[in-house]
């Protein structure tokens, strides 16, 4: 919309006019940007999309690497529980402050809101995380006869 | 040292230790960071921990809803879009028609698409992954030697870190408060300068034993005029964003909306006029590899950011660079080791975690050895202001970490490599690096010795 708008410009200058550039563009690419990036964050975790370097894990005896991916889980999940939680705290906060982007002046806190949702997806995914581990565990065992 | 300042080492020797146990790395810089803190809390008491914890309350909304980064997504949309709508196919096919005569010449076209793709998108492994899918069968069906084409891959799926629009470029500027643009602009004469390189390499390993390449294929005119023609989508692109950003029409976040539009109208007409073409299918598949890839990314930024927060507490990255300012060591000598550093740590770490962690470690420490964030070209211990110094050094950096990607034992692109041809063995396609990675050390050397080759385009194009 931007480079539309500049290029219009520079169009109706040839006609002795001009278009004015689109004020608060950046506050609603924030927003966006800002429940779209949170969005993210459970499919990320649902496709194992964290990246881990594996140095030595991987000749590390199965019940190691078993344990390792057992306490990363838990880690991940308690982790995101709390980060949602401040969240919701943060949402209220920033509601009660009444809180406005720069330019607009569109209150923050309703897309906030959109990301608690997504937090919570995040939360859900992170628990849902245990249940390849005990596929993997099921193969291993029949691996091992 | 102070006992805040072993703490901050502790938290840095336990973040690796996390890190080494295959725990992601955004979870290891995370959990360091809250546990320092409250180590801290224990250490330093006026440093205490409830209020602390109360800036979650806002940090994490506040790290993802920003300006700068909404351009992040845009250009990894942009290179899964570029792979799914056929433009690496195109590119391949281009350049191997420019090439083809040459004894070599599709490894070499290889290293040209993926230098091309690398202008598309934003990611090594990215460009990887795709010239990995388009020309690695190509290139064993002609019988050309495995190490020679699984080398010339791994090394050319580093040109996305380092040829603009880059994810990394993107991220470096954001840590040190620096143009996005200007980054973009230093990059692109080292990112050449690597393409003719590799290709060199190509040319020479051939020159000295023709049996690693098989004579080339002859393409009718026809056939020639028309691959060219596919490498026009590419240079349109490209040119949209470099030149857009050049000329000052749009700012990073802009040109990338302007590249992911012209690369989703030419993969939707290109329906008309070619076998490959973007369906909905392949839009969906590319959304959701950019929200995988997106939303790995945004977490390690977060988590970076509470590490940074808990480092800055302990006062690590201050104490460092008191520590390097008062040496005796000449600042050339610890430039070098800094960068041997890089070289080190890239082959334990991802890139942009190792982008985010060292270089807030090192950029302060550079600026105080520069002689301050005033200082003038002429007082400066490198001769440059220290504008110049962060595009130079950001490009020495990234070159330096470009590295890691292909050396053992992470070397994330030889891994990529590795997971199309498993049945080539590891030790093969790291022996087909090898060469690569010299003439990369020799790329290193000259950009330290002229600094000219990172500095004259945003110099010459800032007027």
């Amino acid at each position: 919309m931007n480079v539309l708008g500049f290029g219009l410009d520079h169009i109706l200058r040839l006609f002795e006019s001009s278009f004015p550039g689109i004020s608060g563009y950046e506050d609603i690419v924030t927003l966006a940007i800002g429940v779209t990036a949170l969005t993210m964050l459970p499919y990320c975790q649902l496709k194992d999309g964290n990246v881990a370097v594996d140095l030595f894990m991987n000749k590390a005896p199965f019940w190691l690497q078993n344990f390792i991916v057992r306490m990363t889980t838990i880690l991940m999940t308690i982790v995101v529980a709390f980060l949602s939680c401040m969240l919701v705290y943060g949402v209220l906060e920033v509601k009660s402050d009444g809180d406005l982007t720069q330019v607009l002046g569109i209150p923050i806190w309703p897309f906030m809101c959109i990301s608690i949702i997504s937090c919570l997806l995040w939360l859900t995914a992170s628990v849902l995380s245990f249940f390849p581990i005990k596929n993997c565990e099921q193969n291993v065992e029949k691996d091992h006869g | 040292m102070g006992e805040r300042e072993l703490v901050g080492l502790a938290g840095l020797l336990f973040l690796f230790s996390l890190i080494g146990f295959r725990v992601p790395v955004a979870l290891s810089m995370l959990i360091t960071g809250i546990v320092g803190s409250f180590a801290l809390s224990i250490a330093a008491p006026f440093l205490q921990f409830g209020p602390y914890m109360l800036q979650f309350k806002s940090s994490l909304w506040s790290n993802v809803a920003n300006y700068d980064l909404s351009v992040v997504p845009l250009f990894i949309f942009m290179g899964f879009l570029a792979a799914e709508a056929g433009l690496s196919r195109d590119l391949f096919a281009g350049f191997s028609a420019l090439f083809g005569r040459i004894r070599g010449g599709v490894a070499m076209a290889a290293i040209g698409a993926c230098a091309g793709f690398g202008a598309v998108s934003g990611s090594s492994i990215a460009t990887t992954s795709t010239m990995s899918k388009v020309s690695l069968p190509e290139l064993r069906k002609l019988k050309y030697d495995d190490g020679l084409a699984t080398g010339a891959l791994a090394a050319g799926g580093t040109l996305g870190i380092l040829i603009p629009p880059s994810v990394a470029l993107v991220i470096y500027a954001i840590v040190v408060e620096g143009s996005i643009i200007k980054m973009f602009q230093a990059a692109v004469l080292p990112g050449l300068l690597a393409v003719v390189f590799f290709i060199f390499v190509i040319w020479l390993r051939v020159h000295l034993n023709p049996e690693l390449a098989p004579k080339a294929k002859v393409l009718s005119k026809i056939e020639k005029q028309e691959a060219l023609w596919r490498l026009v989508p590419v240079l349109l692109v490209f040119g949209t964003i470099i030149m857009g950003l050049g000329i000052g029409l749009f700012t990073p976040t802009p040109a990338a909306a302007m590249g992911v539009l012209v690369i989703l109208l030419y993969g939707f007409i290109s329906r008309f006029f070619s076998q490959t073409y973007l369906t909905v299918q392949k839009l969906r598949n590319s959304i959701l590899s950019t929200a995988k890839t997106a939303g790995m990314i945004y977490f390690i930024l977060f988590s970076a950011d509470v590490l940074k927060g808990f480092f800055a507490r302990s006062g690590l990255p201050v104490a460092l660079t008191d520590l390097v300012a008062n040496s005796d060591f000449e600042p050339y000598l610890i430039l070098v080791l800094m960068l041997l550093l890089l070289i080190l740590l890239g082959c334990l770490m991802e890139s942009l975690s190792m982008i985010l962690v060292v270089i807030p470690f090192f950029w302060p420490a550079l600026i105080e050895l520069n002689g301050g964030d005033y200082v003038t070209a002429a007082d400066a211990a490198f001769g440059m202001t220290a504008d110049q110094l962060m595009i130079w050094f950001g490009i020495l950096a990234l070159v330096v970490v470009e590295l890691g990607l292909i050396t053992p034992p992470v070397g994330l692109n030889v891994f990529v490599i590795k997971s199309f041809v498993p049945e080539i063995p590891m030790s093969t396609i790291f022996r087909g690096v090898m060469p690569f990675f010299s003439i990369e050390l020799f790329r290193i050397a000259l950009l330290l010795l002229f600094p000219a080759l990172c500095l004259y385009l945003p110099t010459y194009l800032s007027g």
